[in-house]
């Protein structure tokens, strides 16, 4: 077998091979021509570029079964690296994390403080139509006295107020428990995500 | 030879031929099947898969004008070498052990 002959016998079996691989191997088997004595000489030493190839490739394989066994596994200066990073950074990520805590709180705040509103307004103006009512009672009683038609009105103003009063507190009522139903739903899915996440 | 030579004295054996001298591929090739009697086309691999452990190094140096690739031994190649002479003292010990012939005085003790 010629130098061409081994060389490119050699190159077909490589060819599934990264080509620095192929190189390198090829590199080294044209320098071992080069230096022997003979082609012929070289050749017959060498022996069959196919059982050569096959031993290249075994160790290939072997070789990247053993980085595949290694890569998992974690160098432990990737932690040491990670930590150094959190304490060099922990100002902005104090920073960071207080900006969204206190976004949150302000957001939760502002919530209450809306859910507290409108259901303190709805109480308020409830509480105030009974007290009209009740006003408005007590008042048409003199003027029943002195101008019976004004005592009708103010009756009948007296009563309308106590129906929507009612109507408000009724409505109120409802808005409390619709409320408290939602911070329980809020509640018990934040528990149930919580606990998803311990699982 | 009658005992074959296994990898990881390959390995041993071309880190200990590199830390004498730089050389190249053809010459630690005939040095090393001549010495251990393997096939001249087993060398190749055990070069490779050391540069790759990072055990060597090579570079390439102009010769009546090709390039030949030398091959130098690395400072973790120096550390893998001391390795495996510990290694190998520890194994000769075991085995000499057990296949040491009987020492003459004591064979006569048992004699008597």
């Amino acid at each position: 077998m010629t130098r061409s002959e081994f060389l490119a016998a050699l190159r077909r079996r490589l060819s599934h091979l990264p080509p620095e691989e192929q190189d390198a191997a090829l590199k080294y088997y044209e320098e071992y021509f080069d230096e022997a004595e003979s082609e012929e000489e070289a050749a017959r030493q060498l022996g069959s570029p196919d059982a050569i190839a096959d031993r290249i490739l075994a160790d290939y394989g072997a070789g990247r079964a053993h980085a595949a066994e290694k890569k998992p596994g974690r160098s432990p200066w990737f932690y040491v690296a990670i930590v150094s990073l959190c304490i060099l950074f922990s100002p902005v990520i104090l920073g960071v994390g207080g900006a969204a805590l206190a976004a949150a709180l302000t957001i939760a705040c502002l919530f209450l403080v809306a859910v507290v509103g409108v259901i303190g307004g709805f109480l308020c103006a409830a509480l105030a139509l009974l007290a009209a009512f009740v006003i408005l009672l007590v008042a048409c009683v003199p003027a029943f006295a002195s101008f019976p038609p004004a005592g009708t009105l103010l009756l009948g103003a007296s009563l309308a107020c106590a129906g929507m009063g009612a109507l408000l507190g009724v409505f109120t009522g409802y808005l409390c428990y619709w409320t408290g139903l939602l911070f329980r739903a809020m509640f018990t899915c934040g528990r149930r995500k919580k606990g998803a996440k311990a699982k | 030879m009658l005992l074959p030579v296994n990898a990881a004295m390959m390995d041993a054996c071309v880190l200990a031929a590199l830390e004498k001298e730089d050389t190249y591929g053809y010459r630690i090739t005939q040095q090393l099947t001549h010495g251990l009697g393997v096939s001249e086309s087993s060398l190749y691999p055990v070069l490779r898969r050391l540069q790759k452990d990072g055990c060597l190094s090579t570079y390439d140096v102009a010769i009546s004008g090709r390039n030949r690739r030398y091959y130098r031994i690395t400072d973790r190649g120096r550390q893998v070498l001391a390795t495996y002479r510990r290694e190998w003292v520890e194994y000769k010990r075991r085995i000499d052990e057990i296949l040491s012939p009987i020492q003459q005085e004591s064979q006569e003790e048992n004699l008597s």
